[in-house]
C-alpha cells in the first residue's frame, strides 16, 4: 500500500484550505493557551488557588465542548469558543484594575482557550480524510 | 511615570491574546467539514495500481 504524503493532500483544494486554516488555528490556540499559563504567576492572589481555578475552568470547558459538538458543528462550536475568548479578553483589559473580578475574567479566558484547543484536536477527523489523520496530527 | 507604565503594561499580553483570537476567527472561516464523498480523496488507488503495474513490468523485463 502506498503511504499518503503531504503532496497528495495538497492536490485537493478543500484539504489544502483545511490544512492551512487548522495550522493557523492550532498555532493561535497554543499561543493563547501557554500565554495564560505563563501569565498565571503574575495574576494577583495565591498561585495555588489560581491554578486550582484554572484546572476547574479547564474541566468545565472540556465538558462543554463535548456537549457543544453533539449539538452543533465544528465551525459554530469554534465561534462560540472565540466569543468566550473575546469577551474574557476585552473584559480583562477593561477591568484589570478591579482585583476582585480578575480571577473570574481569567477563568473565562482560560475556558474559551481550552475549548478552542480541544475543538482543534477533535475536529481533525472531520476536516481530513482517514488516510491523513495520523499525518495531520504529526 | 514608572508606575503608570507598569500599570499599563500589565494587560498588554491580552492585546496579543485578542490578536490571536481574531486571527483564529479568520482561520476558522477557511475550514470546511468534509462530506462523505470527500473522505476517500485523494484517490490513491489509481496511483497504487500504476505502481503495481510498473513493478510487474520491471520484474518481467
Amino acid at each position: 500500500m502506498k503511504q499518503p504524503v503531504l503532496k497528495d493532500l495538497l492536490k485537493v483544494r478543500k484539504l489544502k484550505r483545511n490544512l492551512i486554516g487548522s495550522t493557523i488555528l492550532w498555532s493561535c490556540s497554543a499561543f493563547n493557551f501557554y500565554l495564560l499559563t505563563f501569565f498565571l504567576k503574575y495574576f494577583p492572589g495565591n498561585i495555588f488557588e489560581n491554578s486550582f481555578f484554572f484546572a476547574l475552568s479547564d474541566l468545565i470547558a472540556f465538558a462543554s465542548v463535548g456537549f457543544l459538538l453533539k449539538r452543533t458543528d465544528i465551525v459554530k462550536a469554534l465561534y462560540i469558543a472565540f466569543a468566550i475568548d473575546f469577551i474574557g479578553g476585552v473584559a480583562y483589559i477593561l477591568f484589570h484594575q478591579n482585583i476582585s473580578i480578575v480571577p473570574l475574567l481569567i477563568c473565562i479566558c482560560r475556558a474559551g482557550v481550552t475549548m478552542t484547543y480541544n475543538i482543534g484536536y477533535v475536529s481533525v477527523k472531520e476536516l481530513f480524510p482517514t488516510l491523513f489523520i495520523a499525518t495531520v496530527y504529526g | 511615570m514608572a508606575p503608570i507604565v507598569a500599570e499599563m503594561a500589565y494587560p498588554m499580553p491580552f492585546l496579543f491574546y485578542l490578536g490571536a483570537v481574531v486571527i483564529s476567527v479568520g482561520a476558522t472561516m477557511m475550514l470546511e467539514e468534509l462530506g462523505d464523498e470527500d473522505r476517500d480523496k485523494p484517490d490513491l488507488s489509481k496511483k497504487q495500481e500504476q505502481i503495481s503495474e510498473s513493478l510487474i513490468d520491471n520484474r518481467n523485463n
